[in-house]
């Protein structure tokens, strides 16, 4: 355990990358949002949250590139580097979906911060119980997050050859499948489902994945090099 | 004494290429090695394999008794400092020093800190805004405050000047003596450290050429200088490795060890024998033209 915990505190010094700069990312995004609410003086819902999700998918990919030569080369095993980087995000995250639930409920409190903005507290994911709530945040971070660290493995293992090939194959699944999906006119059938599943249920479905992301990148790190 | 790294057979490669051809040799405990050898020789790629940080494509390979692959036992004993060691962006000096006793058990933090005022490194600066020079210091502190039972510099000076390349040798050599440990040097400049090493391999294309304890190896070789026809005749039955003829006179390197006999003689023919350093050696014995097996031990 004390190898893992190595591994997360090696990460955690930088804490520009990992704590700083998606709070400083999300501050302009809300300060601009705020601005415009307040000048419109209209109910103002914003995506701006979106910001936050999308620098800790980067992240993801950049976690990789930036430690793993590092570390490994520093001599830890690829099993406590994988450890002491899930376990890092994985607690990031769920620290960060908590002051975002936090925030989500100042929201609410103070009339959107007085100009009727919704930035932290928008339809669909902010529905249920507090701990649904936690659960769909936490579970749409990782997931992103390990989406970026996923390809970022592939590239570790394959090089950008690898990479390339991964795109090629996955383009051809998906074309096939939408191709598929629409001779059998199946997208109705889809969507319907789709918009009769709850934000829990999805959450819960996207961890799924996740744990298979995981699975996969363990298996790519434990034999790639440095 | 034991083995410290014991590997038979190691290779390595790549599509058809050998980058590491069928090594052997063991490290013992408490000596100073030297891993010679020219650039792409297979040098690092031999030092990446022995800390699991590349694959062998076949061969043996035990370090501390056990495979290195995903083994902390291993590989908290060792420490690989290498010239295209990768640090985060973000990671300023002092990062760098706060995290190494994470992955180093022995990690000695004064010897650390005294070592950054020696080579007066800025501990505030970003990893990526260090010169070449400040870089490889910042390797050869960790290389030395880590006190690993088995440590690797490989090409540890890039960039750095002659006073910080003789500030690393006497602090090396300074706790070298006080914590005796198994410190694998591998380097292009071996006239400067030949006086440090006490046991030298030479690898050449991929393959283990020289395996021997310095001191015995400095004999290895002489070279005979004097007119070019009493040379020829001194010459008879033995191996060359270099000749360069000066207008009437002739300067012959030779392999292997010469007996008081033929000191002798060469006394009585009037000729001059100069011992060879061990990069004149290794500069004749690699450079392609006298590519040999010069009789691996």
């Amino acid at each position: 355990m004390n190898r893992v915990k190595g591994i997360i505190r090696t990460h955690l010094t930088d804490r520009l990358g990992w704590i700083f700069l998606p709070w400083i990312i999300l501050s302009s995004s809300f300060a601009c949002n705020l601005i415009i609410a307040g000048l419109s003086g209209e109910e103002f819902y914003t995506g701006g949250l979106a910001s936050i999700y999308v620098y800790m998918t980067i992240l993801g990919i950049m976690i990789v590139a930036q430690t793993y030569p590092f570390i490994i080369g520093f001599g830890a095993r690829r099993k406590d580097y994988f450890l002491g980087t899930a376990a890092t995000i994985a607690i990031v995250s769920a620290v960060f979906t908590l002051m975002l639930c936090v925030l989500a409920v100042i929201e609410v409190q103070s009339g959107g911060w007085g100009v009727n903005l919704h930035f932290f507290n928008l339809p669909y994911l902010s529905e249920g119980s507090a701990i649904e709530r936690i659960w769909i945040q936490f579970s749409l971070m990782t997931n992103l997050v390990f989406i970026g660290f996923f390809f970022s493995c592939i590239y570790r293992k394959f090089g950008r050859n690898g990479m390339f090939l991964f795109f090629v194959a996955l383009s051809v699944v998906l074309s096939f499948s939408t191709y598929f999906i629409t001779i059998a006119n199946g997208w109705d059938e889809i969507f319907n489902w789709l918009s009769g599943i709850s934000a829990v249920h999805l959450a819960t479905g996207l961890f799924v994945l996740t744990l298979v992301y995981l699975g996969l990148s363990y298996g790519l790190l434990r034999r790639a090099t440095v | 004494m034991g083995n410290v790294v014991e590997t038979s057979g190691l290779t390595k490669t790549y599509g058809k290429v050998n980058a590491v051809d069928n090594v052997s040799f063991t490290l013992e405990d408490g000596k100073i090695y030297g891993l010679l050898g020219r650039n792409g020789a297979g040098k690092t790629t031999i030092m990446h394999m022995i800390t699991a940080q590349l694959f062998a494509t076949s061969g043996q390979l035990k370090v501390f008794g056990e495979e290195p692959f995903e083994n902390n036992r291993v590989l908290r004993q060792t420490c690989f400092i290498k010239e295209s060691q990768k640090y985060p962006d973000n990671f300023r000096v002092v990062d760098v020093l706060n995290v190494s006793p994470l992955f180093f058990p022995n990690w000695d933090r004064e010897f650390a800190y005294s070592l950054i005022k020696d080579f007066q490194l800025p501990l505030k600066r970003r990893m990526k805004k260090l010169s070449r020079g400040m870089l490889s210091s910042v390797g050869i502190i960790v290389g030395l405050a880590s006190r690993a039972p088995l440590t690797f510099f490989d090409e540890p000076y890039l960039g750095l000047d002659a006073v910080a390349r003789s500030l690393f040798y006497d602090r090396l050599l300074e706790d070298y003596a006080e914590h005796p440990r198994t410190i694998v040097l591998s380097t292009h400049l071996i006239d400067e450290v030949s006086q440090l090493l006490e046991h030298v391999l030479v690898i050449d294309n991929g393959k283990l050429i020289i395996n021997e304890e310095a001191e015995a190896l400095r004999g290895r070789a002489s070279t005979v200088v004097g007119l070019t026809s009493k040379v020829e005749t001194f010459l008879a039955g033995k191996e060359v490795i270099h000749r360069e003829p000066l207008g009437g006179l002739i300067s012959v390197t030779l392999l292997g060890a010469l007996t008081a006999q033929d000191r002798k003689k060469a006394a009585e023919l009037g000729l001059e024998i100069t011992p060879v350093s061990l990069q004149q050696m290794i500069v004749y014995l690699t450079n392609g033209k006298n590519a040999r097996e010069a009789g691996v031990s």
